[in-house]
């Protein structure tokens, strides 16, 4: 961005129009992924009680659809929450240590446990209490004289993360060559497709942490004034930070538990959508949400469908599609203007 | 700000802005050490103004963030509008005492209306856009810092003069009674230096709001403030008028500086010029 740039404060039509933009894009992306597919799908078979088109539709598609669009809502809210919180716009939910547990705990379980037993149930499992053992050690380490340190923080995460990372490579290359493969498929991400009752209980979590972030959106305008400066206009910045954090862990930690480690969703949507739409949070956290819900719906969409019938992981599609785009939005707007 | 506004007398009956008495401070609780502040005691009148001047390092951002309430005294008590900011709810805090800290960081592409209209947020209730009254009082704010032609530039583009002055209409728009400031002049040319300190002054005889700013140009500490006060190591080494403060013998032993003071011939105010070694 050059120095001209301009940008317009937040006013109730561009909040309307912006999330209007935002759900009609979620919409299309989830009515395009109910359509693509191995097998074409008629949407008046199904509407003629097909019996094989409506298993397709409500057995096969819309779990995945449901689980792709909470996934991607639930990235892009908290990397849209913890940017301005981290007070750094490279921040995204993978940096904040919690999805390297996750994925030691699922890596783990996978290379461990009897073969019998890794089921598609023991490894969310394993790795939504590593998501919350790992988040509770980062919360606890991360305070400096009392007070969640934004640096600590993100110094924190990345260790964490690196060190998760070395001991899975160690995983990896002591088990044997079935269990190897099921561990590199599982750190690539993907979408699969979960029971109902499942994905009821991992939309309830999503809803409620982003509900949690969402009474906070307008603090986090203020946290990229500094601390305290926000402290001097009235915002509580520890407990926002703590919140942040909390409501972060759970997104974060339901998503990988579930769908193994998708990258860049939660950098590059709040990303494109402030560009878009300013960076109020009061209107780029709810956008995140469902713009990150229409993102990743069409990534598996596409994963899907570009070497049908056979499917490509959705983590590597979004790091495909967001590591050139994001190189590209940087090479654009200079990074003095971008970082602190 | 030395002639005193009619009203005066009835605002002095209420609790003054700011008062502390037997305030230490040291950063110990912090991680760091040593005293900071050692038994600082004044009192700032409602509708009055008080220069905190000093070397560096002799505490006088850590005394206005004592009154901000970002820090807390280890003895002695402070009060910034009758309340103890410290331990006050911040949004009750914020709707009556404003800071405008030494530099303001953003990293976002804010513009600078927004920035402004930050200072609506201790009035605006939870999720709620403002309304057109705060955008009325923002603007206003940016009218009188002369910033209202950059409001939708972004914050982070601006020179540090205008990103001082964006900050001052932040703090304006809060419409505090308490106005903290750290050094608001310190990159501004002269025709925004007075029309900042004017301004302010005009809001205190006026409006009576209290200013309390750490400066560190004498001149214009005797010539716009009520009050100066003179921090030495930590200690309050000289407080009263500018006249009573800012004389040859106090600036020599606190900043090891030969100065010459002296009266402006037009304003009768005090006029402090550093000499050169060769004139000693």
């Amino acid at each position: 961005m050059t120095r001209g740039r301009r940008a317009r404060r937040l006013t109730q039509a561009r909040l309307t129009v912006g999330l209007a933009a935002c759900v009609v894009a979620m919409l299309a992306a989830m009515a395009v992924g109910l359509l693509i597919g191995s097998v074409p799908l008629d949407f008046s078979a199904v509407w003629a009680g097909d019996g094989g088109a409506r298993t397709i539709l409500f057995d096969l598609r819309l779990p995945r659809v449901l689980l792709a669009a909470m996934a991607g809502a639930a990235l892009a809210a908290s990397g849209a929450a913890l940017q301005p919180t981290l007070r750094n716009p490279l921040a995204s939910p993978e940096i904040i240590g919690v999805s390297g547990g996750a994925a030691l705990a699922a890596v783990a379980s996978i290379a461990l446990l009897p073969a019998t037993t890794v089921s598609h149930i023991a490894v969310p499992v394993f790795s939504f209490a590593g998501a919350a053992a790992s988040s509770v050690l980062v919360y606890r380490l991360a305070h400096v004289h009392g007070r969640l340190d934004p640096y600590t923080q993100v110094l924190l995460g990345v260790i964490f993360n690196t060190f998760a990372a070395a001991l899975i490579l160690l995983l990896s290359a002591i088990v044997d060559l079935q269990r190897s493969h099921s561990i590199v498929f599982w750190m690539m991400g993907g979408i699969a497709i979960e029971p109902y009752s499942l994905l009821a209980v991992v939309a309830a979590a999503v809803l409620g942490a982003v509900a949690v972030l969402l009474r906070d959106a307008h603090s986090l305008n203020l946290l990229s004034l500094g601390d305290e400066t926000a402290r001097s206009l009235g915002v509580d910045a520890d407990g926002v930070r703590r919140r942040v954090f909390m409501a972060s862990a759970l997104l974060v930690g339901a998503v990988v538990s579930l769908c193994g480690i998708i990258t860049f969703a939660g950098l590059v949507v709040p990303h494109v959508l402030r560009r878009l739409l300013g960076s109020d949070c009061r209107l780029l956290l709810p956008a995140s949400f469902f713009g990150g819900a229409a993102f990743l719906v069409a990534c598996d969409a596409l994963a899907r469908w570009v070497s049908a019938p056979a499917e490509l992981p959705v983590g590597a599609i979004t790091a495909l599609a967001g590591a050139p785009f994001f190189v590209y939005l940087l090479r654009r707007r200079p990074l003095r203007e971008e970082a602190l | 700000m030395n002639d005193r506004a009619p009203g005066a007398a009835a605002a002095a009956a209420a609790p003054p802005a700011l008062r502390l008495s037997g305030v230490s401070f040291g950063y110990r609780a912090y991680g760091g050490g040593g005293e900071r502040l050692v038994d600082i005691s004044l009192e700032v009148k409602n509708g009055s103004s008080l220069a905190i001047v000093g070397p560096n390092g002799s505490g006088k951002t850590t005394l206005l963030r004592l009154a901000a309430g970002e820090l807390t005294a280890q003895e002695g008590c402070v009060q910034a509008c009758g309340l103890e900011p410290a331990r006050s709810p911040r949004r009750h805090l914020a709707r009556r005492v404003a800071v405008v800290s030494a530099q303001t960081l953003v990293g976002f592409p804010y513009s600078v209306e927004e920035v402004v209209l930050m200072g609506r947020a201790p009035h605006v209730e939870g999720f709620r856009l403002e309304s057109d009254r705060d955008l009325e009082l923002a603007h206003a704010a940016m009218q009188a810092m002369d910033v209202l032609a950059l409001a939708e530039r972004i914050f982070d583009s601006l020179s540090s003069g205008e990103k001082q002055r964006v900050a001052v209409a932040r703090a304006l728009t809060q419409q505090p009674e308490l106005l903290l400031l750290d050094e608001p002049g310190a990159f501004l040319d002269i025709k925004h230096q007075v029309a900042l300190y004017e301004l302010l002054r005009r809001r205190c005889l006026e409006e009576g709001l209290t200013v309390v700013s750490v400066l560190h140009d004498l001149n214009l500490a005797a010539l716009y403030f009520e009050r100066v006060a003179m921090l030495f190591r930590g200690r309050l080494f000289a407080y009263g008028t500018p006249d009573e403060v800012i004389t040859y013998a106090n600036v020599r032993e606190v900043y090891e500086t030969d100065v010459y003071v002296d009266r402006n011939h037009l304003t009768g105010q005090l006029n402090v010029l550093p000499l050169p070694r060769a004139v000693r």
